[in-house]
């Protein structure tokens, strides 16, 4: 649905990097929001609508955080708390949250760590949560994973804070010394990747949120296409071809099962 | 003295090559898919014609990603005509449009011109209004250039499909060329029964610091708010140029002021395209704002605005 929304508060998350996080005053979407789903957001006279992640749904509130990337997120961090910001959504299929009692790996990269947020706050204490940031400057929700009860593990690339090294080797740690029934992954596709091919080696279920450039974010363009293979749960991943799938309606959550679902060169 | 209108006794229907539409506000090609995205924003009932993405003989998988760039005013898009294939929307898509009490008409297009002329024959078969020849597409046999770029290649697609098809031919014309009524009288000789104008305009856009395109595809179609001056200035020349086929017209239209000077150029009727990826239901506000338009200028019929563009001598 489309909704013209008060903005509670619009404000930078960190000194050096412009990551903003937004509260939005849109009941009828944060009711029925479900972890992964996003917003299409208009952007003052640009042409396009701007995907933005899901963060976090309650009270009749949206949480969005969003990177300054080009024109259209650097029009949205100019927006004030008391203005009026135009959505769509919430957009998409989700990770899924229907038995929070499995125990989840969650693995976010960067702005992909978003999404991932509110299925943290779905599965509370049985979500192992691996964050990777570039650099130390650049974290952002550290507490707010703390505060769902996630066992939270960081890493920066460059090693100025908690685990050096790529989210990846966290991961294998994790899943060498815990039994988990379920992989949840949003980052760069090289990341997910990782994750994916390793979910696939130790025979456990993965879900990755895709990324891919939109133009109408309901169904109807084909620009958000990526190569999916169907799978249904429980069968593993089926000897058949990848089919388009669009990102925006059919993701950006797959069930992809794992490694092999998706079509990484594409 | 003429009474002042009733806004709702405004005659809003046209009449394209015997398809009479409840009013001249059509989706264009590609921007829609078949409808049924849409459905949660409007009815298709309350436009004048749905028109399909294009569907070709076998399913096409289209282009890389990313097929989309924005550009100022507009975007371009190489989607590749992704599509499930003529005999994959005859069977599962259509039935769902003809839920709605609305004219179809079908994009087409091909790799060859037989390949043209059997989607047309298949889809003379079922119950759609229209056909509307993308010919903007390469022709394959002819190394490659576009079908709509060269006059003879232009009149003798559409000419062939017009043998073979018992539905009404729309062929949408490429602004990809130096003189529009070249093409434009190509096609009326072809035997079309409508053209519509216009498809979008090639360009391309690079990442100054990667270096590399933007698109996968390096160069896509421009669309959008900023070809509008384009598509009126191409209508209007084909209107110039004496042709006298109805034109269906599309190029950036965003509101019913658009529409309306696309129509006084020339334009029968309209498309709206990329404004519908901002605002599904921008073709409601066309719709509106052509009402708009002829209440306060007391025109009781849309026809009347079509061609009345009153140019400097
Ligand atoms: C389902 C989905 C959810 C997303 N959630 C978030 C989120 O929660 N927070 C966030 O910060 N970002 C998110 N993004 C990415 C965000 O949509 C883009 O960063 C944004 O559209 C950039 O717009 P812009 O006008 O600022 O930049 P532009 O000028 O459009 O582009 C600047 C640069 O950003 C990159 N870019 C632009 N659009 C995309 C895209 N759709 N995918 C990948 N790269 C892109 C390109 O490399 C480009 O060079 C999400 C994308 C998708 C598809
Ligand atoms: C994403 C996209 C896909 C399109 N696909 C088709 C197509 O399959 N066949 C066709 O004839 N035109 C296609 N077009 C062109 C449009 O129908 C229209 O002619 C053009 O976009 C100009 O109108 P607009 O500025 O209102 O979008 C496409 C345009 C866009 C933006």
């Amino acid at each position: 649905m489309i909704a013209l929304c008060d903005i509670i508060s619009n404000e930078k998350m960190t000194e050096e990097y412009n990551i903003y996080s937004m509260i939005i005053d849109a009941p009828l979407i944060a009711k029925i929001a479900k972890p992964g789903q996003f917003v299409h957001v208009k952007c003052g006279g640009l042409t396009l609508r701007r995907p933005i992640s899901i963060a976090s749904a309650k009270n009749g509130q949206i949480k969005i955080c969003y990177d300054v990337r080009g024109e259209g997120t650097k029009w949205l961090s100019g927006l004030k708390s008391g203005g009026k910001i135009d959505i769509n959504g919430p957009i998409g299929k989700g990770f899924d949250v229907s038995d929070t009692s499995k125990k989840v790996l969650l693995a976010g990269g960067g702005i992909g760590i978003y999404p991932l947020y509110s299925v943290a706050e779905a599965y509370g204490e049985n979500a192992f949560a691996v964050l990777g940031f570039r650099t130390k400057d650049i974290i952002t929700f550290e507490k707010e994973f703390k505060e769902c009860g996630s066992k939270l593990y960081i890493a920066t690339d460059d090693g100025s804070y908690g685990r050096k090294g790529f989210a990846i080797d966290t991961v294998k740690e994790i899943l060498d010394n815990n039994k988990i029934d379920i992989i949840m992954t949003c980052g760069p596709k090289i990341m997910m990747k990782g994750i994916a091919l390793e979910a696939q080696k130790r025979n456990i279920r993965c879900q990755v949120s895709m990324e891919e450039r939109m133009a109408c974010g309901i169904g109807a363009c084909l620009a958000c296409v990526c190569k999916i293979k169907d799978a249904n749960v429980g069968d593993g991943v089926l000897d058949v071809p990848f089919t388009n799938k669009r990102v925006c309606i059919d993701g950006p959550v797959f069930d992809i099962f794992d490694g092999s679902g998706v079509d990484w060169e594409w | 003295m003429v009474d002042k209108l009733d806004k709702s006794n405004l005659d809003l229907s046209v009449e394209i090559a015997g398809v009479k539409l409840k009013n001249p506000v059509v989706t264009a090609s590609g921007t829609c898919g078949f409808g049924r995205e849409f459905l949660p924003y409007y009815s298709l009932a309350a436009i004048g014609a749905i028109t399909t993405k294009g569907v070709c003989l076998n399913p096409k998988e289209g282009n890389k990603t990313p097929r989309v760039a924005e550009t100022p005013a507009g975007m371009l898009n190489a989607i590749g005509l992704q599509n499930p294939g003529v005999n994959y929307f005859v069977e599962n898509e259509l039935p769902n449009i003809k839920k709605y009490d609305t004219k179809i008409i079908v994009n087409i297009f091909g790799e060859t011109v037989e390949e043209y002329c059997q989607v047309a024959e298949i889809l003379s078969e079922t119950d759609i209004d229209m056909l509307e020849l993308n010919i903007s597409c390469p022709n394959i046999k002819c190394g490659g250039i576009s079908f709509g770029t060269e006059p003879k290649m232009a009149e003798e697609i559409t000419s062939s499909v017009k043998k073979r098809s018992k539905k009404p031919v729309v062929v949408k014309l490429s602004p990809n060329v130096t003189d529009i009524t070249e093409i434009a009288k190509a096609v009326e000789n072809g035997g079309a029964d409508c053209i519509s104008m216009i498809n979008t305009l090639i360009g391309m856009r690079i990442d100054i610091k990667t270096k590399r395109p933007v698109l996968k595809n390096n160069t896509g179609g421009l669309s959008g708010a900023a070809i509008k001056p384009v598509a009126v200035r191409m209508i209007w020349q084909v209107r110039n140029a004496g042709i006298k086929l109805p034109i269906i017209g599309m190029g950036g239209i965003t509101n019913g002021d658009d529409a309306v000077e696309l129509m006084l150029a020339g334009a029968n009727a309209v498309a709206v395209g990329t404004a519908a990826f901002n605002d599904p239901k921008t073709v409601l506000k066309v719709i509106d704002g052509i009402s708009d338009y002829m209440f306060e200028n007391n025109i009781k019929s849309v026809s009347e605005i079509t061609g009345a563009v009153k140019a400097w001598e």
